[in-house]
């Protein structure tokens, strides 16, 4: 029988309204999206490690209107994000730490690979990375050696990129603003047959916001020394870049390959390598990765084995202007700045001018190869334990050309041209111009379910490094469900960080020598957390942590003025973490952090400069019906301490200025999703408020006098279609 | 003679007209047998809310060997249009997914045997309007996935609206007692009434024997009664479930929730048995389910549950590595 319509003249007219009762009804069964979104496979839930660890997705991301990693993670307690006053690169510091050169005692990770390089122990150079291929990046405050191994110090930042099951469809997406900033970025998720397969491209381009104006760099203090007038200062900070992020993950249920390419392209140096504005040289660096995962849990019975190989290639190729054209400066005879003269100089010194400005171009390449074996156990009553083995081969290759140093020029040329000459294995940066480093572990843990509410993580890992020796990371947690809504968390681990490169074989920079001899760095950390639930719409974390870092390692500089890698005492800190999140109704939220840490440098006994020992944070996400939603963040960072003076340490000088100024910011996101059921539109404004941020310039060293600019007030438009 | 001329002609025409009806007869016939399709007709949502109707909707195409079809309503479609919609690709049954879209099917008069519903919660009440699957879990295999974890229990209290959900208790103390549970009902007047006989309940359980279980007819309880509720089975280390799968996260040991594909599948083979006129008329839980568990509750409980045990829950949570 066919279906009839009876009387549709009547209501042919009526219509059919029936999306938010729908919607809702599955809200009721299912409690909230991300319980939709686990149930129908479209995410995968998150394990949540013993650790002080913070989770963001790219809903988040999505709902604060962050477009770059580094300000999604000024959400996260205890982690601030500045600037390195090398190449204005970003800096994430946590707990205390973090505001050196490279940044290299926090772990970053791409897909659980890191993406440091063993030349610097940092990121690539200038790295910055778009957000749109981007999962969720899970955050661990403190150590993580004992998984992770090296160089899980301060934290360890894991980006997990995105792939079929959490990405479907096709998006398309564009965004425009401030400082020339455009993005373009193409997604598609989808299946054949038993594969998953995602492909995602992101171009992000800008110029930075010109009106940072630096009013007098480290020419400038050279041109009143030596009566020229070479200095490009007041000038602009260098903050452009150009960023290429390409993903492709393809999986089907035991394999999963991952191919990743991100390449920075003609990126500013801020104030320039030398504290000297540089507004030509640029830089260029890329990290190109493969990673292909195996896992099995139906091979024997009670175990889940693991395999991940990857390889991944990083270049540097920066080109850096020193010194501005016209620079006239004091060549010592190894052809670098202020060293001493050749025996044919007068008793002055030997002045050289650099009519095209004062070039280095050291270009670096790196290979790395991993692989790791994993076996989880869980046929023993009341444990579940994890075995891993595995190693890597590393190995770096550079070249560097210049118009200065050792073989090049020896002070007595008076004008030096920008002719670049390549300075040959013994000239360069780095010991031979190659280096390699093999590394073998091995690491165990146990998850050993004490009795009904306490559990006991206990893990070790041994690394043994072909360059600087073997180190042992243990690591205990205790884990006691104290209440229906309460958890508390008793960590303590150990933690190091290799010596990079740099500081074992560095050469030719007088600023960096390189020291055989220097021992990792060792950092003990001691945590207690409380996780407390209020209501079922509420969570309160607390917790606090005390640290004690040995053999922290840094350029020590010397009588003959050189500085040379030296493990130092290091430093001691503790501090609290607290975060509050809260559902006030079901379309308005509230999440806010406050971090405190009073970090001591174990040299001067005095706080450790530049890091901030205070941070508010606080974002209200409010849903404006089905479609709309608005999001506030403030951002406050503050307290941050000068360098003060050391009696004891005559390379330690006191820095004298007037205290950093704290900053807040005030950004506003309006989104609308599903516009003519295709299109999702975005309204950005960063910095509502325009207020004057700034992050410290370098001491004792204050070749730029005043802190640095950040961004003003700046509005993006973004409009995404999915089909 | 014109009489003759005019009956000859007449004579002829019909037999003509039978001629030609004999003819087109078979395509007739065939237009009139041809076989009806079927379509699942759901609301157009975001993502991932569409994914349950999509996975339904490819269960009740698997299900099917004739022809499916989809349709997504639109916040603009009228009646109008779904109806021409329907004639248009020959639709001779319905799955009508969530309440709005059943009473939106409801404004074209459509026979009763040719519609089922699904992705809602049913009643005695719901159900005489179309048959349908209740996303609500079956009780029976609640209670077959409390045994599996906790063998000893014997009895089960539920505390329940009277006026609401007297159907559902009668129907689940037949089934738990095939299972050897003894069902205790506690039935209260109103919403007020339902949180004092909660906490009066949850003082007089024996923890070693006795469980809780929540029903769910679409409405979660009231958020601070779960709190408590949940609080004071910490306490007691009492066992309690749910048929409301979000209620896991909350801290309930276990729930359940619908396999969407099989519920599709479900549905279809409903339909055909609404079609044929051999379907009572009650409301039919959902089979095909998935499980979930709390592994920090039931940790608490005392219960060790190895990795082979952990594989017949879809969603653990926490998370395990």
């Amino acid at each position: 029988m066919n279906l009839r319509v009876l009387g549709v003249s009547v209501i042919s007219f009526t219509l059919l309204s029936p999306c938010a009762f729908s919607q809702d009804e599955l809200v009721e069964l299912y409690g909230d999206e991300e319980m939709i979104a686990i149930s129908t496979g479209t995410q995968k839930p998150i394990y949540q490690a013993p650790s002080v660890a913070n989770v963001i997705t790219s809903e988040d991301i999505k709902r604060i209107g962050s477009t770059t990693l580094e300000e999604i993670l000024e959400s996260v307690p205890g982690l601030h994000v500045s600037y390195s006053s090398v190449r204005g690169e970003p800096l994430f510091e946590i707990r205390g730490f973090g505001n050196t050169s490279f940044n290299s005692v926090i772990l970053t990770l791409i897909n659980g690979i890191p993406v440091d390089t063993a030349l610097d122990g940092g990121r690539p150079n200038a790295f910055r990375m778009p957000v749109e291929n981007i999962d969720r990046i899970e955050i661990i405050r403190g150590p993580g050696s004992a998984v992770y191994g090296a160089d899980a110090f301060a934290g360890v930042i894991n980006i997990i990129t995105k792939n079929a099951s959490n990405s479907s469809g096709t998006n398309l997406g564009v965004r425009a603003g401030s400082f020339g900033t455009q993005e373009v970025w193409l997604n598609n998720g989808s299946s054949f047959g038993s594969w998953d397969f995602y492909f995602g491209i992101n171009h992000q381009r800008t110029d930075g916001d010109d009106d940072r104006i630096i009013e007098s760099d480290l020419q400038s203090t050279f041109d009143s020394l030596f009566g020229t007038s070479a200095s490009l200062a007041p000038g602009p900070l260098q903050n452009q870049y150009e960023v290429t992020d390409l993903r492709l993950d393809l999986q089907n249920s035991n394999l999963n390959l991952q191919l990743g390419h991100l390449v920075i392209s003609d990126a500013g140096q801020g104030t320039g390598v030398a504290q000297a504005l540089d507004n030509v040289g640029v830089i260029n660096s890329s990290i190109s990765t493969a990673n292909i995962i195996y896992q099995n849990d139906d091979l024997v019975e009670n175990w889940e084995f693991k395999v991940v190989g990857s390889y991944s290639e990083i270049e540097g190729e920066p080109e850096y202007q020193i010194l501005p054209p016209g620079a006239t400066v004091l060549i010592g005879a190894d052809g670098n700045l202020f060293t001493p003269s050749h025996s044919s100089c007068p008793e002055t010194g030997c002045f050289v001018t650099f009519s095209e400005g004062m070039w280095g171009k050291p270009y670096m390449n790196e290979e790395h190869l991993r692989a790791e074996f994993v076996g989880i156990y869980s046929g023993l009553d009341n444990h579940l334990i994890r075995v891993s083995v595995g190693g890597e081969e590393a190995d770096m290759t550079g070249t560097e050309t210049k118009n200065f140093g050792p073989g090049i020029i020896n002070g007595t040329e008076g004008i030096v041209d920008g002719n670049l000459i390549d300075a040959g294995t013994s000239n360069i940066y780095l010991r031979n111009g190659a280096q390699s480093r093999s590394l073998r572990f091995i690491s165990i843990q146990d998850e050993w379910s004490l009795s009904n509410d306490w559990d006991l993580t206990t893990g070790i890992r041994y690394d043994d490094f072909s360059d600087f020796g073997d180190t042992i990371n243990p690591r205990l947690a205790l884990v006691w469900q104290t209440r229906y809504n309460l958890t508390s968390k008793l960590l303590y681990a150990r933690a190091f960080r290799a010596p990079s490169f740099l500081e074992q074989f560095g050469q030719n920079n007088p600023v960096t020598l390189g020291n055989e001899d220097v021992e990792p760095e060792t950092i003990d950390t001691f945590e207690l957390a409380f996780d407390f639930r209020p209501s079922l719409d509420s969570q309160l974390i607390f917790n606090t942590f005390i640290y004690d870092a040995d053999d922290i390692i840094q350029f020590v500089r010397q009588e003959n003025g050189s500085a040379v890698a030296t493990n130092t005492l290091g430093q001691k800190g503790r501090g609290i973490e607290i975060e509050l999140n809260v559902d006030v109704t079901s379309d308005f939220n509230i999440y806010a952090n406050y971090s405190m840490v009073d970090a001591i440098s174990k040299i001067t006994d005095e706080p450790v400069p530049d890091v901030p020992t205070r941070q508010v944070y606080i974002s209200a996400s409010y849903n404006i019906g089905q479609d709309m939603s608005l999001n506030t963040q403030i951002n406050w960072v503050g307290n941050r301490n000068r360098l003060r003076s050391d009696p004891n340490d005559i390379s330690v000088l006191a820095d004298g200025r007037s205290t950093i100024s704290n900053n807040t910011s005030v950004d506003f996101n309006f989104r609308y999703v599903d516009l003519f059921d295709h299109f999702d539109i975005g309204i950005l404004v960063k910095n509502v408020f325009d207020h004057q941020l700034f992050e410290p310039s370098p001491a004792p060293n204050v070749a730029i006098p005043g802190d640095f600019p950040m961004a003003g007030r700046s509005a993006f438009f973004e409009i995404v279609t999915h089909f | 003679m014109n009489k003759i001329r005019r009956d000859k002609l007449l004579r002829l025409t019909c037999k003509y007209a039978l001629v030609l009806c004999l003819f087109f007869a078979p395509i007739f016939t065939a237009a009139q047998n041809e076989p009806k399709h079927t379509a699942v007709i759901y609301p157009k949502v975001r993502a991932p809310y569409n994914k349950i109707y999509l996975s339904i909707y490819q269960g009740v195409k698997q299900a099917n060997s004739g022809r499916s079809f989809q349709y997504e309503i639109d916040k603009k479609d009228s009646v109008d249009r779904l109806d021409r919609w329907i004639n248009r690709n020959n639709i001779g049954n319905v799955v009508a997914l969530g309440g709005s879209v059943v009473k939106a099917v409801s404004q074209i008069e459509v026979p009763r045997n040719s519609v089922v519903s699904g992705a809602m919660f049913h009643t005695p009440e719901t159900i005489k309007q179309y048959q349908g699957v209740s996303m609500a879990p079956n009780p029976g295999l609640l209670f077959d996935r409390l045994l599996s974890v906790s063998p000893n229990i014997k009895q089960v209290y539920v505390v329940y609206e009277q006026s609401k959900d007297a159907w559902l208790i009668e129907r689940a103390e037949v089934i738990a007692k095939d299972k050897n549970i003894e069902l205790i009902g506690v039935g209260a007047k109103n919403i007020k009434e339902l949180a004092t006989l909660y906490r009066k309940t949850i003082h007089r359980i024996d923890n070693k024997k006795q469980a809780i279980w929540i029903p769910n007819s679409g409405k979660g309880l009231e958020k601070a009664l779960m709190f408590k509720l949940l609080e004071d089975a910490w306490k007691r280390k009492i066992i309690i479930f749910s048929s409301n799968f979000s209620d896991v996260k909350k801290g309930v040991l276990f729930s359940l929730f619908p396999d969407n594909e099989a519920m599709g599948a479900q549905l279809f083979r409903l339909l055909e048995k609404v079609s044929s006129n051999t379907q009572e008329d009650e409301v039919n839980f959902s089979n095909a389910l998935h499980g979930a568990i709390n592994i920090r509750t039931a940790e608490h409980l005392g219960f060790k549950l190895t990795g082979e045990q952990l594989k017949a829950y879809k969603f653990i949570y926490p998370t395990p590595k």
